[in-house]
């Protein structure tokens, strides 16, 4: 004859008497705190030290970096492209100046760009393009600086 | 002389909450709380209280809800692993998790539930980990079963179970319960062990109440096999 189930489920009720020993629950809670204090203070020493880790990972790799073969020979033939377009003038950095045009376009303007001896970057137009103006001695002004490489003050030279 | 107490004052951050912890030597069942509550009042809160001050940061109110929960827990996972050190290590793993996720803890079931959720599920991925290599560390039987109705009347000379020492009828069940799958093992300890309804455990498990029934009647079935042996010869 077998166990009825009544009988079994009685027996597994026994199993609520087995207990631990008096006072765990008091000291699984002390343990408790202590592992959250702990875990806080890893968690973030794990976190500061996973970004450092992750810096020294960065910095290690830049030293490992190997560059491609093909790199080389791809950064010369820009260079190439580059060189050739420049020499041959079919490209260029700098805009195209026209020095008559701009030259009297400034002189029309009635000294609009020069204010208080200074020249202003606004009178440094010309149509489209930006340009050095041209000062000649009727100006009336004192010119200090050296524009285009070339100097522009009309003092009297101090040369004997 | 008067002695000055010791007082340790700590500050950290669980689970996006900012705790305040502080020991002042005044035993914790009188200390007053973060928000100046004692902890005898803290006793006579709701569990949506005791909730609402943890996450509000206060971890005196946590701690009432680890007095008032922590032995349901630990007879949960102790039955569903039958050692009792992996019992105590998933009690607090349990209980930590409860912490850091409890902003979270939206109040959609009872925290009661919420908890048994979590444990059940942390106790059947570790005991799945486990698998078979497991040795039983089991706690004693508290004296006062000498004194339970239900244990004079099984071993009482006319009945069908053969009379045991202690330690053997705690043997042979705690195998008997560890033949079962682990998800039957959760049922019996809900229901037989812990005397929980049907529906709550249904809630704990996610599944139907009748799933949990025809667990509970498989489980019954198969544990009148195991403990065959306990008629009396």
């Amino acid at each position: 004859m077998m166990l009825d189930e009544q009988q079994v489920q009685q027996l597994l009720r026994l199993k609520r008497f087995e207990q631990p020993p008096p006072g765990y629950f008091e000291q699984a809670l002390d343990e408790l705190h202590y592992q959250m204090r702990a875990g806080a203070v890893s968690r973030s020493t794990r976190n500061r030290s996973t970004r450092f880790s992750r810096l020294q990972e960065f910095f290690s790799n830049l030293n490992s970096f190997r560059v491609p073969q093909a790199a080389y020979a791809g950064a010369f033939a820009i260079f190439l492209v580059v060189a050739t377009l420049l020499g041959t003038g079919v490209w260029s950095p700098r805009p195209k100046f026209d020095v008559y045009n701009s030259t009297a376009s400034v002189s029309q303007n009635d000294n609009a760009g020069i204010v208080g001896g200074r020249i202003q970057l606004s009178a440094l137009k010309s149509g489209e393009q930006d340009i050095f103006p041209t000062i000649k001695p009727s100006d009336n002004v004192t010119p200090r600086y050296i524009l285009g490489g070339q100097p522009v003050s009309y003092n009297t030279p101090s040369s004997f | 002389m008067p002695s000055t107490p010791i007082r340790v004052h700590s500050e950290f951050t669980v689970g996006g909450l900012k705790v305040t912890n502080q020991t002042d030597g005044i035993k914790s069942a009188s200390r007053p709380s973060a928000t100046g509550r004692s902890m005898e009042d803290l006793h006579l809160l709701e569990d949506e209280e005791l909730v609402s001050r943890t996450q509000a940061g206060d971890t005196q109110a946590f701690d009432v809800l680890w007095h008032k929960y922590s032995p349901r827990i630990y007879s949960l996972v102790y039955n569903m692993t039958s050692n009792h050190e992996d019992a105590n290590d998933l009690l607090l793993e349990v209980f930590a998790k409860a912490f850091r996720a409890i902003s979270g803890f939206k109040g959609k079931s009872s925290f009661y539930t919420w908890i048994h959720a979590i444990a059940v599920n942390m106790t059947i991925n570790f005991v799945k980990k486990r698998g078979r290599r497991f040795q039983m560390s089991l706690d004693d039987f508290d004296s006062n079963i000498h004194n339970d109705k239900e244990f004079i009347e099984l071993t009482a000379s006319n009945t069908p179970i053969r009379e045991v020492d202690l330690s053997e009828l705690q043997q042979r069940l705690n195998e008997a319960m560890m033949k079962l799958s682990v998800e039957h093992r959760a049922v019996v300890t809900m229901f037989d062990i812990q005397g929980m309804p049907h529906a709550e455990i249904a809630k704990v498990l996610g599944v139907p109440e009748a799933t949990v029934r025809s667990r509970l009647f498989y489980a019954h079935r198969q544990l009148q096999n195991y403990l065959e042996e306990f008629r009396k010869q």
